[in-house]
Order: C-alpha cells, then structure tokens, then sequence
C-alpha cells in the first residue's frame, strides 16, 4: 500500500510539471487558436539554457533560472511574431499551421544536437535526492514541482481576472474576432499569450533537468503530453488542463503499480483517447463534439 | 524524431553510393593495380544517434588494425573499412548491410549490438558473408553459420558474476531492471536461470523502453522489492540515467552490471560509484602482439585501450589472417572460403593471447569482475568459466 | 549499383503509396490523421505473419494485410471521428503512441524490438522475387494500381460526396448525405491502402520491427502530403518525391559526418516551416500554376465548389 502511495506522489509531481506545460498549451491555443507543436522545444531550449549557465559557466542558480525563462519567452514571441502571425494573417489551415509548428520542433531539436551533441546530461544538484518523511521518500525537486505550478497557475488565475490584459486574453479565449471588434490588435495579445505560456514551462525544464536529466528528444515528450493534459482537462479551460496535466502524471506512474514499464506510453495516451472518446469535452471543457 | 532521421539517412546513404559509384565506378579498378587487390572491411556501427558514442570506439580499434594491417605485408594487397551507420538499431542496420553486401560487395562484416545482429544475421548467412560481433552481448547470439562473436555473450558474464555476487558478497536478493529488447530480455532470463541454480531469489523484474528516460515509480517498484542488489540490463546514456534516479529514490543497494559499463561516462557518473560490473578479460602482457598492440594505442589515441576497442582491433585481424590463410592455398578470398578457412585454422593470435570458437560461433574468454571507485575500475577477480 | 537505385525505387514507391493513400483522408475527406504508419505497421506485420507462418505468395500475404489493417482502421474511425477535427489529430497522436507501445511489447505477435526477421523472399503468380530490380517492378505496379484505384476513386460519387462535406458540411448534409459514414469509409479505405506499402516492405526488407512505424515517420507521410499539396493526385507524389530524394541536395555540402545528421534534419524542419509559411498550397501548385485552365485548390480547406 505504502508502494502505490509512494507512486501517486511521484505520479503528483510529475503531473505538476505537465500541469504547467498543458496550461502553457492550452493558453496559447484558446487565444490565437494556434496548435503550438514547437511547445516542447521552448521547454527543451530553456533546460539546456539552465544547464549552459548553471554548469558551465557556473552561474549562481538565480541567474541560470532568469536565462532560462527569459529564452523560453524570446522562442515563444519569437515564433508567434515570426512565423505564426504571418500564417494567421493569409488565412492559413489548422493543417498548414501545424506542419509548420512541427517543422519548428525539429529546428530547435536538431540546433540543440548541433550545439550540445546528443549525449545525456545531467545536473548536479542536491535536490534531487531523496530523503524520509514518516514511510516516504520526498525530494526537493519534488516538492518544488508542486510548489511552483500551484503558485504559478494560481498566479495566472489571478492575472487573468484581475488585469485587464488578462480580461483581453479571456475574451480571445472566448471569441478570438471580438478583440479586433474592439481594436485591441489581437497581435499584441498573442504575443502577450505566448510570452506566458512559454514562460511557464521554464520551470518544468529547469526541475526536469535536475530530475531526469536533459537530452534532446525531451521536447517532443512533453509536446505530447501538454496536449493530453490540454484536451484531457478540457480546451478552453485552463484550470482543466492543470487538471489534466496532473491526471496524467499519476496515471503514468500509478499505472505501473501492477502493469510492466514498457507499457507506460499508453497508459498516457490510452487515457486520453478513452477521454476523446467518451467524454471529448474533457474534465472541465466547452462543447467539442461536431456540430 | 528517430525515425525521420533513420529514414533520411537510408535514402541519403543511398544516394551518396549512387554517386560515389557513378564518379568512381572506374577508379576502384585503377587503384588495385600498385598494391594488390582491395579487401573491404564492412562496419555497421551506430555513427549517430544517443549511442554514437559506442561507434566511435569501436571504430577506433577496427581503423588501427586496419593501419597496422596494411603497414605489414602479412597478406597480399590491402584492407579498406567501408562503414554504414547501424544507429545501433535493427531497421537501419537492415538497410546498411544490405548496402555493404549488394553495393561494397563484401564479405567480411563487423556487426555491433544485438538487436542489430539479429536483423542482419539471416542477410549474412543466406549470402554468405562473414559477421563478427564484439559488442553486442545477448545470450542469444548464436545465430547461424557466418556469425561469430568474438566478446564473450552476457550469459557467460551472468555465469561469471553471480556465484561471487553470491559466495563473496553475500547477495541473495536480486532484482532486474532491463530493457525491453533482444538483449535486456535475454539478460533477463538468463539471471532467473542462474539464480535458480544459485539460490539466490529474483526479487523484481523490470523491463522498460529502450528510448525511456524517466524512472521515478520503477524506483519505488525496486526500492519496495528491497533487493540486497540491482542488475541493470540497459546500455549508452540510458544506463547513467538509471543509476542517477535509483540513487536519487533513495535506494542504497549494490548494483551489478555488464561490459556496458566500462564506457567512460558510466565510470565517471558519481551515481555509479560501487557498481560492480563483469569484462572480458584481457592479458595485455601475454605476447609480443599484444605489447605492440598497447603502445601503438596509446601513440595513436593518447589512451589506455578497452575491451571494445581490442575486440573489433582482433576481428580485423582475424579476417586478415583468414585471406592469408587462402592466398596461401591460392583460394579466392569468398565469403564460404573464408567460413572454411574459419575451420581449418581453429584458432587466431590475437591483442590478449589466442583465442578460439565455440561450435556455435561464440568465443570462450576469462571474466574479470571490476568495480567502480572514483571514476576508475579495480579487477576484483577474474573468472575462467567451465564448460 | 542498379541494385542501388532499384531500392531508392521501392523506397520512394513505399512514399508515394502511404501518402497518396493518406491524401485521400486529409485531401478529400479533411480528416487530419498522424497514424498512417500505424496501418502501414499493421499491413507489415501481417504480411510478415503470414509470409513467416503461412505462404510466400505475395498476393494473399497483401490481401489479409490489407484486411486486417482495413479493419482496425474502421475499428477506430467510428468512435473518434466524431469528434471535431483538430482533436482528430490528438486522438490520432494517441493512437498512435499506443499502437507504438503494442508493437513494442506484444512479443507474442510482434517480436518486440526484436522484430520479425528472415521473412522469405515473396512469390508473385509463381514467380519468386529475388533482386532489388524486381521488387522495383513489383513496387511499381503496386503504385500504379493504388492511384488508378485513388483516382478513380475520387471521381465517383463517392469521392464528389466526400469533398462536398470537405467544404460545405452544411449543405451537404442539407442533400441527405451521411457524413460519418462516408468519412468511415475514406479512413478504412485510406488504411488498408497503406497495408499495401506495408507488405511491400516486408518482403523488400525481410525483416520487420518498431522503428519504421512511431510517430515520426506518421508526421513525415503527412508533411510528404502537405508540403506536395493535400487535395490533388500530384500533390502527395510530389511530396513523397521531395522528402525522399530532398537528403542529395545536401551531398554537396562538405562537412564533418557528425554534423551531417542534425544538418540534415535542420534543414528539412526549416524547409517544412518557410514552404508553410510561402507556399501553404503545397508544390504541386506551382504546376498548377503552370497551367490555367484547372482550378486552383488550397491545400485542406479547398476552394473548388
């Protein structure tokens, strides 16, 4: 019993950071209706800016941590202004705006591979060890995940009924036309959504890379599985996919309690197919069904 | 991205043979004619990808036999090593033979990792090409004819390292963290063999993706099995992976381990540090070839050599004394002549002493048990295994 | 060297059969699928059964391949393609992760990563297939038939029924269509097209396991029809032709070879994002262009009324 209680807080942890990375993704694609694939490469770009400035050039953390949002937010701006902005304005599909998002995943991949080479590294931290509480071993990194992404969601929530960017930002969310019916210039705003929703993953990089480690595929990873936090927890929603993000966490890893390990991938996405299927709406979600 | 990349670099790599054969069809013939016929040496290594870092080794032994090969005039003409990248994973491997065989025309190929062997193995024993593995160390290695592995399978290692695990470092508990393909199952059942035979008690049996990288509830899973020891079947980055995260859960146990472990990354990973692996072991003062052998290494790389690098350093000597051997007898050297000529010399001088095979295509060596201490391996005992 | 470019053939025919059959679901029935190589693995394997186990004869070998992997592409059409399109693409990433992880770790059937090795050479009418030349002409035949059968296809009542609801679901539906059923039946027809390819590679490889069919390679069939031109017979064949041959260009670069992976691959990711962003329509459009006098559709979405 103390074993599956053990793996339900790992599964929390590792939820909190995909509770964060589906967040970001969901704020993104509920404002510009961006399928933003290249997610997972803004986390991946900001993880090996930590591990440069912290291990390298043996950067005091605080500054390691500043590098890696402030890359994490310069690649999310960046691509919006730069390749989905221009997309958005001749009308571009939702498949056209795709490819172009995966084509970016895989120029962030293959710059990392180029600059870092494709071998494992990890950073050397104090943190990631374990210690004894009672009968469970917690670690720093841990508690820190769960930490950040409560004080981080609960800051955005706030932030988006309190400002009245944020104010904006809903009622893209709601109806991206209205904001241009009110002059806003819904570009501003992107880039406003993007600079949030990129940042936030910053933290699930920097504790990942102290956790499991870096390598280059790891964009990919968490790419797929903020969009099954995302649409688990329900589009639109970004407390849903919080929600989302955390489920799946303690699904692939309380999943494990009796199944082997190399099933682990399907649990994930077996998960949110069962919720495509039978409850498409997500947890908390708007109407997705067609018409 | 893997598969992309698997992809693009099968087409590439047919495209540039394409051209290289175009432009150069009529060079290879010139070349020949001051120095001899060109014997080619097929490398499937992985050149790319997360275990590129393995490649790299065992090219280096391949290349300098190759060197030292073509400086002596021990067979008449010339070896050149042509390499296809294997990616160290069975479907490229596929295409890469198929490459060395059907457009460099070889008979002699260098296999590595036993995924890989195991594809390409029916392709060099239904046309008559000669494979010598030294790397892969899957119990289930012997496959066919043409296939020889001159490292000793991890069956062999296994057999080696569990009754000291057992008899001097008082282990009984044992759990498995393997990867799920043709080596780490392998692995896998071998130790449940032994271990039944041993007394000792396979406590937890993992397996996990070959691409995974986050192990947080299979920690809880072995830290909960209460193992007096954890075997970890993996290999590359994934290995350091998992030893920094079963550190990191808070599980103390030893660890035990294969010839993966003497990468230098393994050595130098704080998380390691105790890990009690098994080797091949090699005499490097057991003949006049072997000393040679050592300080032209050391000229060359600037470096103490391992067992990866002397493995492929022998298999390239190996087929070099086999087309001695036939242009002795003025044989054309084929690849059914030189599986003959396998036969007839039974044994080979090679970096470590003499080595010969087994009936079924494996080498039969002594073990060294090593363990990890401060970024560097001490031999603890070494093992001559009884048939 | 002849045997060279015959397996750049098969490739390259492989391409143009998994994306012509894939074009059918995002061209015509605008269902935006990343698990084509699901059924392109599943037609493998089956073809690799039955070859191991069975018969060489390629014909049947391909038959039940395509059957089985017509069926599990109805099997998850009907409950998932209800839902609105973009979740389509997620539902299909998830399928396909999933189909990854069974290939993976249902030994019994698929051998694991182990794969399924020494699948014998196939026999066509009798006639037993041993060089790359003649799986060339093998592969070619296969390729003809499959975008005959596409082309006529498409020009049936079916086909028009299909690109109505593609651009007007309302309308169309006005007309008494069923829009779930036809797009069922594009999705099993699209899958047990790609069972074709899968068989072809099956017999030319001789061996079969996971890594020709993760999602990677599924987003790669689809960028070959995006980046040709979704909608159009040309289109998927001009983009299986640029993402297959597209790795030459890069011959003429000299650099160290542990560069020449990622160069590669940065090059293909920024010629996908600049071709999106410039020429959403797709390369085949350029010939289009060339000539007049046939409308002009727009990848996905279309224009043609």
């Amino acid at each position: 019993m103390i074993v599956l209680f053990q793996m339900f807080v790992e599964g929390v942890a590792a939820g909190s950071l995909y509770a964060l990375a589906a967040v970001g993704f969901a704020l993104i694609y509920a404002t510009t209706r961006t399928f933003h694939f290249a997610h997972g490469a803004t986390m991946m770009l900001a993880a090996y800016a930590f591990y440069q400035a912290v291990t390298v050039w043996q950067w005091p953390a605080v500054f390691a941590v500043a590098l890696a949002v402030a890359v994490a937010v310069a690649f999310g701006v960046g691509v919006e202004r730069l390749v989905y902005q221009p997309m958005r304005r001749t009308d571009a599909s939702f498949l056209t705006i795709f490819a172009a998002s995966f084509g970016l995943l895989i120029v962030a991949t293959n710059v990392v591979v180029l600059l870092f080479g494709n071998s494992f590294y990890s950073v050397d931290s104090t943190l990631s060890r374990g210690f004894l509480v009672g009968p469970l071993y917690l670690s720093w990194v841990n508690l820190l995940s769960v930490a950040v992404a409560l004080v981080s969601i609960t800051a955005l929530q706030w932030f988006m009924r309190r400002t009245r960017t944020g104010v904006i930002l809903r009622a893209m969310m709601d109806d991206a036309a209205l904001v241009g019916v009110f002059g806003l210039g819904d570009r501003r705003y992107g880039m406003i959504a993007f600079a949030i929703g990129s940042a936030l993953v910053a933290p699930a990089a920097i504790l990942t890379s102290l956790n499991a480690g870096l390598q280059p595929s790891m964009g990919a990873l968490l790419t797929l599985l903020a969009i099954a936090g995302a649409i688990v927890g329900g589009i639109g929603n970004l407390w849903g996919a919080a929600l989302g993000g955390l489920l799946l966490g303690i699904a692939e890893n309380v999943g494990v309690w009796q199944l082997s390990s190399t099933w682990k991938p399907a649990i994930t996405f077996g998960v949110l197919l069962i919720f495509l299927m039978f409850k498409p709406d997500g947890l908390l979600g708007a109407a997705t069904r067609r018409s | 991205m893997k598969s992309i990349q698997d992809h693009r670099r099968r087409v590439r790599a047919v495209v540039i043979a394409a051209a290289a054969a175009l432009t150069l069809g009529a060079a290879g013939a010139v070349a020949a004619d001051d120095s001899g016929p060109v014997f080619k040496v097929g490398a499937l290594f992985p050149l790319t990808g997360p275990n590129a870092v393995y490649g790299k080794l065992f090219s280096e032994g391949a290349d300098l036999a190759v060197e030292h090969v073509n400086d002596s005039d021990e067979i008449d003409g010339r070896l050149d090593i042509v390499h296809a990248d294997s990616q160290a994973l069975p479907q490229p491997a596929v295409v890469g033979m198929n490459k060395l065989v059907n457009v460099d025309k070889v008979n002699f190929v260098l296999s590595a990792f036993s995924g890989v062997s195991k594809a390409i193995a029916p392709i060099g024993n239904r046309e008559h090409v000669l494979m010598v593995n030294g790397g892969g160390v899957s119990p289930e290695l012997a496959i066919g004819d043409y296939f020889l592995n001159d490292i000793p399978l991890s069956d062999d290692e296994v057999n080696a390292l569990l009754p000291y695990a057992v008899e001097e470092m008082g282990i009984e508990r044992i759990a498995v963290i393997h990867v799920n393909d043709p080596f780490g199952n392998g692995v896998n059942r071998v130790i449940k063999e032994r271990c039944a035979e041993l007394g000792c008690e396979v406590v937890s049996e993992i397996g996990i993706d070959p691409s995974a990288t986050s192990f947080r509830s299979e920690a809880v899973k072995l830290r909960a099995a209460g193992a007096d020891a954890i075997y970890i079947a993996s290999y590359g980055q994934q290995q350091n992976v998992i030893a920094k995260q079963l550190r990191d859960g808070g599980i103390r146990s030893q660890l035990l381990s294969y010839s993966a472990f003497g990468i230098p990354a393994t050595q130098a990973l704080g998380a390691a540090d105790g890990a009690v692996y098994t080797s091949e072991h090699i005499d490097y003062d057991a003949d006049e070839l072997t000393r040679d052998f050592l300080s032209s290494f050391k000229d060359e790389y600037g470096e103490e050599p391992n067992y990866y690098q002397v493995n492929y350093y022998n298999a390239v000597l190996i087929y070099a004394d086999l087309i001695a051997h036939l242009q002795s007898q003025d044989k054309a050297v084929t690849g059914e002549n030189l599986r003959a000529a396998l036969q007839e010399m039974g044994s080979f001088d090679v970096v470590g002493g003499k080595i010969s095979f087994r009936e079924d295509g494996t080498v039969r060596m002594p073990i060294e048990i090593n363990r990890i201490s401060d970024g560097e391996s001490e031999v603890l005992e070494t093992v001559e295994l009884t048939e | 060297m002849i045997a060279y470019i015959a397996n750049l053939g098969v490739l390259l025919g492989i391409a143009v059969i998994l994306a012509s059959s894939l074009n059918l679901m995002v061209g015509y029935a605008g269902i935006f699928s990343v698990a084509h190589a699901v059924f392109y693995g599943v037609g493998a394997y089956a073809a690799a059964k039955i070859a191991l186990g069975v018969t060489d004869s390629f014909l049947l070998a391909t038959a039940v391949a395509m059957f089985v992997s017509g069926a599990v592409s109805f099997l998850l059409a009907v409950p998932v393609l209800r839902v609105r399109e973009e979740y389509f693409v997620v539902a299909s990433i998830g399928f396909q992760v999933v189909a990854s992880t069974i290939f993976t770790s249902w030994h019994a059937v698929t051998g694991g990563m182990g794969g399924l090795a020494g699948i014998p050479p196939a026999r066509v009418l009798g006639w037993q297939l041993t060089s790359p030349v003649e799986y060339l002409i093998l592969t070619a035949v296969c390729m003809v038939l499959v975008l005959a059968f596409i082309a006529v296809l498409v020009k049936s009542p079916f086909g028009r029924a299909l690109k109505a609801f593609r651009d007007d679901e309302v309308a169309a539906t006005a007309l008494g269509k069923d829009p779930l059923a036809l797009r069922v039946a594009a999705t099993t027809i699209s899958g047990a097209l790609a069972a074709v390819a899968g068989s072809i590679y099956a017999f030319h490889v001789s061996f079969v396991n996971p890594e020709s069919f993760t999602l990677d390679y599924s987003v790669m069939i689809l960028a070959m029809v995006i980046i040709g031109g979704a909608g159009s017979l040309a289109g998927p064949i001009v983009g299986a032709v640029f993402i297959t041959a597209f790795p030459a260009l890069l011959n003429f670069i000299e650099m160290p070879s542990r560069y020449v992976g990622p160069v590669e691959q940065l090059i293909y990711g920024a010629s996908i994002v600049l071709l999106m962003v410039f020429w959403p329509n797709g390369l085949a459009s350029i010939w289009r262009l060339l000539r007049p006098r046939r409308p002009v559709q727009a990848a996905g979405g279309g224009t043609e009324r």
